[in-house]
C-alpha cells in the first residue's frame, strides 16, 4: 500500500505539474472575465476560485489535447451560471420603447461618446455591464473582452450565432440606456 | 430580402455572417439616419466596454489561495484528489474494511484471562443457581435426595424424577460420590451432584446444553458458551468459593467448591 500510495503521490505531483503548465497562463484573462461578470474584485476572486478547483479536481479526465482556455473559461461559465441563473422573460419591449426616447433626445452621438469616455471609469462600465441581465451580460463580456468571436460565443454558450447577434444587439441597447441615466443623473448630461 | 436590424450590430463587429443582408443593411445605414444612430449606439457601446477593458492582474492573495489548495502535499484538494485515483481509492477502502473487521474482533473480548463470571446475572443463570445451590448445601437449607456412591443407582434416580437430559455421573480418586438431588427450572428438571472428600464438599449441575439460550429453562452469557464451544474450561473465586464451567458429551458441567482454583482446573476441566 505505501509503494501504491507512493507511486500514486508522484502521478499527483505530474498531474500538478501539467495542470501549472496549461492551466494558471490563463488566470489574467479568466480573472478579468469573472471581474466583468460579477462586477466585484471580491466576487471576481471567489469565482476564480471556484473555477480552478473544479478545474483542478477533474484535471486527470481532462483530454490536454483541446484548448485548455476554452475549457476553462468553460468551467467559469457554468460556476457563475449555477449561481446566476439567466431571466426566464426580460420584457424588452419596455426597455426598447425607453431605448427610442433617449435616441431621440440625443442626436449627438459623438458627444455622448466625449461624455461616457471622460466621466465613466472602467470600474464603473465594469458595473453597468454587470447589471445587465445574464445572458446579455455574457455574450457582451465574450465579444467586447475576450474577443470572441460569434461562431465561437454561439458553441460556447450554446445558441445559434443569430441568437448571439440579437443578445448582443439588446444588451448594448439597455446598456445604453443604463449608461444614459446615470450621465444624465450625475449632471454629465443636460 | 427583409430588413432586419439586428444585422448593424454584425456590421459594427464585422461579423460576416449574412453577405446580403449586410448589404442590405449597410445601405439603409446611409439612408436611414434612426438606423444611423442604431448603428452608432452599438459601435459606442462596443467601444465604451473594449476601451475600459483594461487587464488587471490577479490579487497575490488569490492566486496564493488557489496555488495553495492545488498545490501536491498542501493544498486541501491533494487528499480528495488521491482518494478520488481509481488504485487508491479502492486500496483505501480495503484497508478500511481490513481495519472494521479488525475493530469487529477487538471488539469481541480477548478469552484469555476474561472475567466471563462478570456477565453471568439473572436467575436462570446455571452458574448463579450453582452458587446458590452450593450455598444451600453448605448452609444445611438443601440434603441429597439420594444418597449413593453408586453412578448408575444416581442415573437411574435422575431419570425417575424427570431428568430428559443423560446425566453423566463421572468417578474420581480423591473425591467421593456422595449423593444427587433433582431441581426444577422452567419446568425443565436439572441433575446435581454431590462428592466429598477431605473434609470438602464439591457439589456439580449439570444440564443439556440443547436448553441453554435466551429462551432456555437456564443459560450462561454467549461468550462463555462460544469459549466452552472451542473445548476450554472456566475458573472463577467467587465468595471464597470456586466455580468451574466445563462441556462434556453435550452437557455443561458447573462445579462449586472450597478447593483452590488449581485443584478444581487439575480434577474437573475434563469429564471425559
Amino acid at each position: 500500500m505505501i509503494f501504491l500510495l507512493l507511486a500514486v503521490i508522484e502521478d499527483q505531483r505530474k498531474l500538478y505539474s501539467d495542470f501549472e503548465r496549461l492551466a494558471f497562463p490563463h488566470m489574467e484573462p479568466l480573472f478579468n472575465f469573472a471581474l466583468w461578470l460579477t462586477g466585484h474584485d471580491k466576487e471576481a476572486g471567489k469565482l476564480l476560485n471556484e473555477t480552478y478547483l473544479k478545474a483542478f479536481n477533474f484535471f486527470d479526465k481532462f483530454d490536454q489535447s483541446i484548448d485548455s482556455r476554452m475549457w476553462l473559461f468553460r468551467i467559469m461559465q457554468n460556476s457563475f451560471l449555477s449561481k446566476h441563473k439567466p431571466e426566464a422573460e426580460i420584457n424588452f419591449n419596455e426597455a426598447e420603447e425607453y431605448y427610442e426616447k433617449i435616441k431621440k433626445s440625443s442626436k449627438d452621438i459623438s458627444s455622448l461618446e466625449k461624455i461616457f469616455t471622460n466621466n465613466f471609469s472602467d470600474d464603473d462600465i465594469r458595473k453597468f455591464v454587470s447589471t445587465l441581465p445574464v445572458q446579455f451580460r455574457m455574450v457582451i463580456v465574450l465579444s467586447d473582452t475576450q474577443n470572441f468571436s460569434y461562431e465561437q460565443i454561439a458553441d460556447f454558450v450554446d445558441i445559434p450565432e443569430g441568437t448571439v447577434m440579437s443578445r448582443l444587439h439588446r444588451g448594448r441597447k439597455i446598456l445604453f440606456t443604463k449608461m444614459y441615466d446615470s450621465a444624465k443623473s450625475k449632471g454629465y448630461i443636460n | 430580402m427583409e430588413l432586419r436590424k439586428d444585422y448593424i450590430t454584425a456590421l459594427a463587429d464585422k461579423e460576416n455572417i449574412d453577405p446580403g443582408q449586410l448589404l442590405l443593411i449597410e445601405k439603409e445605414i446611409k439612408e436611414n439616419p434612426g438606423l444611423r444612430q442604431d448603428y452608432h449606439v452599438q459601435l459606442l457601446m462596443k467601444q465604451a466596454v473594449t476601451g475600459k477593458n483594461k487587464f488587471r492582474p490577479v490579487p497575490d492573495a488569490v492566486k496564493k489561495k488557489i496555488v495553495k489548495k492545488v498545490s501536491p502535499g498542501e493544498g486541501i484538494n491533494f487528499l480528495p484528489g488521491i482518494l478520488s485515483r481509481p488504485l487508491v481509492a479502492y486500496g483505501t477502502a480495503a484497508i478500511i474494511i481490513i481495519a472494521v473487521i479488525l475493530i469487529i474482533f477487538n471488539l469481541a473480548p480477548q478469552f484469555e484471562d476474561y472475567d466471563f463470571a462478570a456477565e453471568q446475572s439473572g436467575e436462570n443463570n446455571m452458574l448463579i443457581q450453582a452458587e446458590n445451590n452450593f450455598k444451600a448445601l453448605a448452609e444445611g437449607r438443601e440434603f441429597p435426595e439420594i444418597i449413593s456412591k453408586n453412578p448408575e443407582d444416581i442415573k437411574i434416580f435422575f431419570k425417575q424424577q424427570g431428568v430428559e437430559y443423560s446425566a453423566i455421573i463421572p468417578i474420581y480418586e480423591r473425591w467421593n460420590l456422595s449423593g444427587g438431588f433433582v431441581t426444577e427450572e422452567n419446568n425443565t428438571k436439572f441433575a446435581n451432584l454431590i462428592y466429598g472428600g477431605s473434609g470438602m464438599i464439591i457439589y456439580i449441575l449439570q444440564a443439556d446444553e440443547n436448553i441453554m439460550g435466551n429462551n432456555g429453562a437456564v443459560n450462561l452469557s454467549k461468550d462463555l458458551l462460544k469459549y466452552l464451544d472451542e473445548g476450554n474450561c472456566y475458573t472463577s473465586l467467587r465468595n471464597g468459593n470456586t466455580a468451574l464451567i466445563t462441556k462434556s458429551s453435550g452437557n455443561i458441567f458447573v462445579v462449586v467448591s472450597g478447593l483452590s482454583l488449581e485443584e478444581v482446573k487439575k480434577s474437573f476441566c475434563n469429564f471425559n
